[in-house]
């Protein structure tokens, strides 16, 4: 039996050819494929470069199941150690965008590796400064204001 | 599986779209104001402002950091201070931590200087070893009595140390201290109003047969205590601190007076008052002052060691659960333990339970740390199996290193609170 494949289409209009299976961990693709079936599916607020990233830790992620019996491609170990390494080669600003894509398309899993990178990077920050700087934020507080609720919140340690 | 899908709904309409969806340029940050559930992010951010994630996402990824980082990351922006410090936030945050036990021990009282140490871990089933990790200390605090003296109640652990009554956040490191007019102060979290509130007496145990007794309800917040209000009672000898429950504090108790009539006292701290006096076998209240209480399957339930065979020891003890407390309904199990732990009443040593962990294994723990640099052993027992676990807990005062460091001598008052749950709520 031949793998069925689907067409995703980034917002440069870059079409994805990608096995059903894979693309069905992501719950909306999952819907949509049985929604609008054998159709090209749009994901307009997906660059190709995101869109790819994500297809890559769905076929790293994929149970396969046609072989009889559910076995994943790779033990759970090694997956966690390349999910690791996956969201470290990212920079911050992409993360972030694979962050959300990960939550429009709802993959449960990638939100959890990459949510758990950005606290990860948010935890090892010194001060609020590192952290604006990180994340481009922008300090909306007056000096006074950052005083009063240091003052509300430090506690002896 | 696709009726669970309306929650994206507007995702789904995104999806074949012609219109409305904004084409992010690949260094742009993706911000879709339409999926935000209408939750707080769109208003309060001003146009220009780079946005970093959705509201959701935020809370998402914020939860997953220590309480002690966020405290530190208030100041970070405004979007930041209240979305850490919103309702919502808090109640996800404490939904979402898995369960910890918190160890808590004090210097001896004769020793300088006085200090309460908290020290806290995550709970793992079945395991032989445990790590704890110094969370806060607490400075002029000794605890110099013998029956339980510590509660963990919705986050907060709280102690008294004779008229001070103290509580404390170990995730965010927030300490309230207070005067209390007598020891028997207990805390209380009425789930309904997100409110704590302790209850105190004010009518002193040694007035001859009075009347009514007068307790004060102390309603805690913004740092402090917000109000004090009184109540009364019918008299009662309070023998006990009470357990928080489900909105209602317990506590043993001699009604109307010392060795009278047992009974448990139900406040019900939402509505501030005295509920009832459960009326409770005798055999509940056989240790009296170390009466111990534990909620049990979210019911209050009693550990009595039985040390009739040993003296000092016991490998039985009972378990009374109050299986209605409208109906005065108690029940009674009997288990006999693998091996007898020590039960001494005096200043020897002492194994109490003050809880169950997650599943459901009832947890006994020593009242006084093991001595210079010894291992700290807790025991857990599996009601179904009978079996009994003795799991080391690392790092609890059990090297030179740390009985030098802190000046750490003698005997030193300990408790171990299991299924504590990691809060960032602020009193």
């Amino acid at each position: 039996m031949s793998k069925k494949m689907i067409v995703l289409k980034s917002s440069e209009g870059v079409s994805f050819v990608v096995e059903e299976a894979v693309a069905r961990q992501s719950k909306i693709i999952s819907f949509l494929v049985e929604e609008f079936p054998d159709r090209e599916l749009p994901l307009t607020n997906m660059t190709s470069e995101i869109l790819r990233k994500t297809i890559e830790y769905c076929k790293k992620h994929v149970v396969e199941d046609d072989g009889g019996g559910d076995s994943s491609s790779s033990s759970s170990g090694d997956l966690k150690e390349w999910d690791v390494k996956f969201v470290a080669e990212i920079d911050q600003p992409r993360l972030m965008d694979l962050l959300m894509a990960a939550n429009y398309l709802d993959i449960p899993s990638l939100l959890d590796v990459t949510c758990q990178k950005v606290a990860d990077t948010i935890a090892a920050c010194n001060d609020e400064k590192e952290i604006r700087a990180t994340f481009n934020i922008e300090n909306d507080f007056t000096e006074e204001e950052v005083e009063a609720i240091r003052m509300e919140n430090q506690y002896p340690i | 599986m696709m009726k669970r899908k309306e929650r994206e709904k507007g995702s789904l309409e995104a999806i074949p779209l012609k219109m409305e969806m904004v084409i992010h340029h690949q260094k742009e940050v993706f911000c879709d104001e339409s999926k935000d559930n209408g939750v707080g992010s769109g208003d309060k951010r001003p146009g220009k402002q780079k946005v970093l994630l959705s509201y959701d996402m935020e809370v998402e990824t914020l939860r997953r950091l220590p309480g002690k980082s966020l405290m530190k990351f208030l100041c970070v922006s405004k979007n930041w201070y209240s979305l850490i410090r919103s309702q919502r936030f808090v109640a996800s945050y404490y939904a979402a931590k898995p369960s910890r036990f918190i160890v808590a021990f004090t210097n001896s009282v004769f020793s300088k200087p006085e200090r309460l140490f908290i020290m806290s871990g995550e709970e793992e089933e079945g395991t032989s070893s445990l790590v704890a990790n110094l969370d806060m200390t607490v400075p002029s605090v000794t605890l110099p009595h013998g029956s339980a003296k510590f509660s963990s109640v919705h986050g907060f652990l709280a102690c008294f140390d004779l008229s001070k009554f103290i509580i404390c956040n170990p995730s965010t490191g927030q300490v309230i201290t207070f005067h209390c007019k007598a020891t028997g102060t207990s805390l209380g979290y009425d789930p309904v109003d997100d409110q704590f509130k302790a209850l105190t007496q004010v009518t002193s145990i040694y007035v001859h047969n009075p009347s009514s007794m007068v307790h004060e309800v102390i309603t805690l917040g913004r740092g402090g205590v917000v109000s004090r209000t009184q109540v009364t009672s019918p008299p009662h000898h309070p023998l006990t601190m009470g357990r928080c429950i489900n909105g209602f504090i317990y506590y043993a108790a001699w009604a109307p007076i010392f060795g009278a009539t047992p009974v448990f006292v139900c406040f019900d701290v939402r509505h501030e008052r005295i509920l009832s006096f459960i009326t409770t076998p005798k055999d509940v209240m056989l240790r009296g002052a170390f009466t111990l209480l534990i909620e049990y399957k979210g019911k209050l339930a009693v550990v009595v060691p039985d040390c009739s065979k040993f003296g000092l020891s016991f490998n039985r003890f009972y378990l009374w659960i109050l299986e209605d407390s409208t109906k005065h309904e108690w029940s009674k199990q009997t288990f006999e333990l693998p091996l007898s732990l020590p039960f001494s009443p005096a200043a020897g040593e002492r194994m109490i339970s003050q809880g169950t962990n997650k599943a459901g294994d009832i947890v006994f723990s020593p009242t006084t740390l093991p001595g210079r640099a010894q291992p700290f052993y807790v025991f857990y027992f599996n009601p179904d199996t009978k079996n009994i676990r003795r799991v080391r807990i690392h790092g609890v005062a059990d090297t030179e290193e740390f009985w030098s460091r802190y000046g750490l001598t003698d005997v030193c008052r300990a408790s171990f609170s299991p299924q504590h749950a990691d809060s960032i709520a602020s009193l």
